[in-house]
């Protein structure tokens, strides 16, 4: 179980986070929603380890992982909304690089992403859908319980935005906890829960309203 | 950290940034012995013209302390050569996200400082040596490095003065979002002490006057002259990089 409790972030004056709370069960696909610049990747940077918070408590599976990175390598996997990946180095690299090539761990990895023809190609050269696949196999280095992705399948299109969801449906089915950010309706409507995200908080939203109409009236857009 | 430093081994070699700095330090190191070679050649087929202008030019005898001389001519500009390529090495993996993984698969923020640093004062020290060990070889061939005093300490100088640049820039890789920035940074605060160096109470003291290897070739110095600037040196880029390391922590990937 992912257990956050009154995160509080601020830069400057500017309070980002005004101390969120919430849980995500086993085998849950939670969509975290919200304005452009509201916040939604400080709390991923924060929930992958990236960032500190000011306050407030983070708990995967009741462990503390806060100042210990062995933690967030075995809890969690981090797709970042930029692809952070080596552009001048092949695919083999790249997944060496992110801890892909344990035994039993890259052979798994790459049949899974359908990357077997791809090891040795330099990554400036493959599509953005198979860089964002390539980011997510990177991320699932070692088989993490959680996986955090901030806007997964922006500019992505209609085949890999399926590729993906399928991926993300099995990921769950298997126990896994999968926190993301999204813009996609679609997206939202096929996740199990919705948190709206506003002035520094979380709401969660029900069934009915996971609608771009109600958010929008949420947001008074 | 392992699988850090493979990276940063890839990525210099991958890059080019390693050819290309081999190749200008490599440069560098046969240009000091040519040019010393060449000047009374060069003397030579200018004095017609040179004597047009009133200028009468003598027979010119060059020896290993004229290769030495252009060798401190040459070493400044080799080590901006070496920070203008190496500019980008922190503020291009904030720009791409790239350190972000290597956070969350728990590096310690402090060893991705160490490791960078690492290569970075690795490839300074291999290239220096390079530079001046082909230096060295010519002027051994042709000439005789004997007339050169304090040879080995003056060259200890110089690299200890490069190392104190590359901590500055170390440090405002850190502190800066960008590659212009860190330059701006590093170029601003080398210059600064440069500057200070006009007041003569403090000129003993700054890591500016470990670039005056001259003095010491020739003879005019000794050693003792260069203490204080060492240790100097040797401080600030200690500082630097405690510094770099406590930046780094709070710092936005």
């Amino acid at each position: 179980m992912l257990e956050v409790s009154g995160i509080r972030k601020r830069y400057g004056r500017n309070t980002i986070l005004d101390g969120v709370s919430f849980q995500v069960k086993c085998g849950e696909r939670v969509a975290v929603i919200g304005r452009n610049g509201c916040g939604k990747t400080t709390l991923m940077q924060i929930l992958a380890g990236v960032m500190k918070p000011d306050a407030g408590s983070l708990r995967y599976f009741g462990k503390d992982p806060q100042g210990r990175g062995e933690y967030f390598r075995k809890y969690c996997g981090y797709v970042p909304q930029e692809l952070p990946l080596m552009e001048e180095l092949s695919v083999r690299d790249n997944l060496r690089l992110w801890g892909v090539g344990r035994p039993g761990d890259s052979a798994e990895l790459i049949r899974e992403f359908q990357m077997e023809e791809l090891m040795k190609t330099t990554v400036s050269k493959l599509s953005g859908g198979m860089k964002r696949r390539l980011c997510i196999a990177c991320a699932l280095a070692g088989w993490p319980p959680i996986l955090l992705m901030d806007e997964p399948t922006t500019a992505l299109d209609l085949y890999y935005k399926e590729a993906i969801g399928s991926f993300m449906k099995q990921y769950c089915a298997g126990n896994g906890i999968i926190v993301m950010t999204t813009h996609d309706e679609r997206e939202i409507l096929s996740c199990d829960r919705c948190l709206l995200m506003r002035e520094g908080d979380l709401t969660e939203l029900a069934k009915e309203e996971r609608n771009m109409e109600s958010v929008r009236k949420m947001l008074a857009w | 950290m392992k699988a850090f430093l493979k990276k940063e081994w890839m990525e210099w070699s991958r890059t080019g940034r390693l050819l290309i700095l081999l190749l200008v330090f490599a440069l560098f190191g046969i240009m000091n012995p040519a040019l010393a070679k060449f000047t009374p050649w060069l003397m030579e087929t200018m004095s017609d013209s040179l004597s047009d202008t009133g200028l009468v030019v003598t027979k010119t005898t060059v020896d290993a302390m004229d290769s030495w001389i252009q060798f401190y001519k040459n070493i400044p500009m080799a080590l901006t050569v070496f920070v203008l390529i190496c500019s980008g090495g922190f503020t291009l993996e904030y720009e791409k996200g790239t350190l972000i993984p290597v956070v969350t698969k728990g590096l310690p923020r402090r060893k991705i400082v160490a490791s960078k640093a690492l290569f970075l004062f690795g490839f300074w020290t291999v290239f220096y040596f390079l530079c001046a060990g082909i230096t060295y070889g010519y002027n051994a061939y042709f000439w005789d490095n004997r007339v050169a005093e304090n040879l080995i300490f003056a060259m200890a100088c110089t690299w200890l003065f490069g190392v104190w640049v590359i901590a500055l820039l170390v440090f405002f890789s850190v502190a800066a979002k960008n590659s212009p920035q860190v330059l701006l940074g590093t170029g601003g605060a080398a210059t600064g002490v440069y500057l200070l160096g006009m007041f003569p109470k403090l000129a003993p003291v700054l890591p500016a006057k470990l670039m005056e290897g001259l003095p010491l070739l020739q003879g005019g110095t000794g050693r003792e002259d260069y203490y204080a600037s060492m240790a100097a040196a040797g401080g600030l880029s200690i500082l630097c990089m405690v510094l770099a390391m406590v930046c780094f922590d709070w710092k936005r990937l």
